[in-house]
């Protein structure tokens, strides 16, 4: 062999061992740049004294369709057509609503079981939102289990004006997982972002707190959260925050779901993240620090007007109904009176409501 | 637990599929009555000196499989072989179905009886010290034609070999060049090209570098990297394997490791 073919032989198998980091697995630094995305062609944002905010967790635009994950269903993989026909509908309640500012979760970017589909790129191109940025709860080239395959999943935020600054906060992982499962699981984020509003810069704030856990995982991931946005405000900066905490309210009447969400085939060892009774306490600092567009006075005089989950997908099932509440909407400054709705009527869109409220700018 | 190891078993005997650091990627034949198997390697057997069979025996209950070599042609420098593969991975692909952990393969997909045929020609030329060899196949995947396009299993290597059997048929091209670097020390580099007309994943690509180290004349060990790419149905995208694996103690990837023996 001559000396130029055994060194060029060495200098690549050196280059390779060098660059073998390719991970499986994207592990998240603690902070890091969120994703930004443009919408193809660009909706003149109009001047408003209110700004209409909405979080919504948009099950990766599938609907009530009886996924494995979280229905008693069967489904895995959704094809273009299903995640095109889910996707219509939630752009059509988007526009509806008027919103002008999204809170989403549960928004899938490249994964096998939404057909590959980028949903932040298709929620920008198909409503009046110009702007948006991404931070993945979930990015795994290939997960072992059941048949899911690739996954990119997690928070984004859409904005009709231009969003800076955005970045992905890591969240507290599960602690109640064996190795192996918690290296292939989520990592949950806060995804914040300052929305460039003419005259009235504020911060957009979203988060998708855990959903199963049954250890002290969501209460770290709240203090977490808060931390967030109590670094914001002592800097003297507006925001609106929400999204799915996996949490019911203080003082929620009911707070065992564990009969309601356990498939026919599980047994009570199989329970999770169903019973809050241990947990009734774990927002209230959210709800003492800041205004929530549902403030708990009203809440607890109508609780079932406020629902915003169901965990069952069959409409003749009775818990296909709306059953609890998990998505909420916060600022430090206010929401203008009376203008919170629970978007109950979306009964196809998701499994979850979209809560809108009107924010005041100020 | 064992269907994980079916699994990286199945993962590394794709990997080294063509790894045949003696003969086994080359135009040439193990001699008549030689045996000579590897870790991640397919087991041979010399049935006389221009023949060989191959089969990787870890799978072989969950994917049949059986490879034929014959040499045709040895003159001057240049060695001529035509090699043909049969594979039946329907038991596999079933074992991989359904819900739970290390189930690869959505429950609500069904997989029929699928049969998988290769038919290469191999042309070995020696080059310096070395051995270069070309390749080139006609792919068949037969029984396929109700396969749901949901079903693929979107990873490295595993799509394009099961690529075939959506589409029907496909093209191999490849090159291998092996050769000594000093002492006990050699090298191993090859390429393979997967083509799949009309396929919106039509084009895959393959590389490894492997350094060896013979420790006899009946045993070799082996450690390297290979890169891929192709055109997934997610895109397309290039990949070091092994990648990173979670939970593994090494910060990089682990190296491709073997240990091949013949007797």
């Amino acid at each position: 062999m001559t000396g130029n073919i055994k060194l060029s032989l060495l200098f690549l198998f050196a280059i390779l061992l060098l660059a073998s980091c390719d991970p499986l697995v994207t592990e998240f630094p603690t902070e890091q740049a969120a994703a930004e995305y443009t919408a193809k062609t660009f909706s003149t944002p109009p001047n408003k004294d209110t700004l209409t905010v909405v979080t919504w967790n948009i099950r990766f635009g599938i609907g009530r369709a009886k996924w494995f994950g979280d229905s008693f269903g069967e489904l895995v993989l959704f094809d273009t057509d299903e995640i095109q026909d889910g996707l219509e509908l939630l752009a059509a309640k988007i526009t509806a609503m008027d919103a002008d500012i999204l809170l989403l979760q549960e928004v899938d970017t490249d994964s096998k079981r939404s057909a590959y589909v980028d949903q932040v790129q298709w929620l920008l191109d198909n409503t009046a939102m110009n702007y948006g940025v991404y931070a993945s709860m979930w990015e795994v080239q290939f997960v072992p289990s059941d048949g899911l395959g690739r996954i990119n999943t997690g928070n984004a935020i859409l904005s009709r004006w231009p969003l800076s600054e955005a970045e992905r906060i890591q969240l507290s992982l599960r602690g109640d997982q064996d190795d192996l499962t918690k290296a292939f699981y989520v990592r949950r984020n806060v995804l914040r972002a300052k929305v460039n509003y003419p005259g009235s810069i504020f911060w957009a704030v979203d988060i998708h707190a855990s959903a199963f856990s049954n250890d002290d995982t969501k209460q770290k991931q709240y203090v977490e959260f808060k931390e967030v946005l109590d670094e914001l405000d002592t800097q003297g900066e507006y925001f609106v925050a929400g999204g799915d905490l996996n949490q019911l309210p203080p003082g929620a009447v009911k707070n065992n779901y564990c009969d309601n969400d356990r498939c026919p085939s599980e047994s009570t060892e199989d329970d999770e993240g169903c019973d809050f009774s241990n947990e009734t306490t774990w927002i209230s600092a959210l709800f003492d620090s800041y205004v929530p567009a549902v403030s708990l006075v009203n809440y607890l005089q109508d609780e079932n007007s406020y629902f915003t989950h169901a965990s069952n997908h069959d409409a003749s099932d009775e818990r296909y109904q709306w059953n609890r509440k998990l998505d909420y909407l916060f600022t430090n400054t206010d929401w203008a009176p009376r203008s919170t709705v629970t978007h109950q009527d979306a009964v196809l869109e998701s499994d979850h409501v979209a809560v809108a409220a009107k924010w005041v700018v100020p | 637990m064992r269907k994980l190891c079916v699994i990286i078993i199945l993962l590394c005997g794709w990997i080294h599929a063509d790894t045949r650091i003696w003969s086994s990627g080359t135009a040439h034949s193990l001699p008549k009555g030689q045996w000579e198997v590897g870790l991640f390697q397919p087991l041979r057997y010399g049935m006389t000196d221009d023949q060989d069979i191959a089969l990787h025996p870890f799978i072989a209950l969950k994917l049949p499989n059986l490879v034929y070599k014959k040499t045709w042609i040895e003159k001057n420098s240049w060695t001529i072989a035509t090699r043909h593969g049969f594979y039946y991975p329907t038991p596999l692909l079933q074992s991989i179905t359904g819900a739970g952990k290390f189930k690869i393969v959505a429950p609500q997909f069904e997989f029929p009886t699928l049969i998988g045929l290769t038919n290469e020609i191999l042309a070995t030329h020696s080059l310096g010290d070395g051995l270069l060899t070309g390749k080139a196949g006609l792919l068949l995947g037969l029984g396929g034609g109700d396969l749901d396009p949901t079903s693929t299993i979107d990873v490295p290597l595993v799509y394009p070999r099961l690529a075939v059997y959506y589409n029907g048929w496909g093209l191999r091209l490849g090159a291998d060049y092996m050769a000594p670097i000093k002492g006990r020390w050699s090298g191993f580099v090859d390429g393979d090209v997967f083509m799949y007309p009309g396929s919106a994943s039509a084009l895959f690509f393959e590389t490894k570098v492997l350094l060896i180290w013979t420790k006899s004349s009946r045993l070799r060990f082996m450690v390297g990297y290979k890169i891929t790419y192709g055109e997934y149905p997610f895109g397309a995208h290039w990949q070091i394997l092994p990648p990173k694996i979670p939970t593994l103690p090494l910060p990089g990837g682990w190296p491709l490791l073997d240990i091949q023996i013949t007797w």
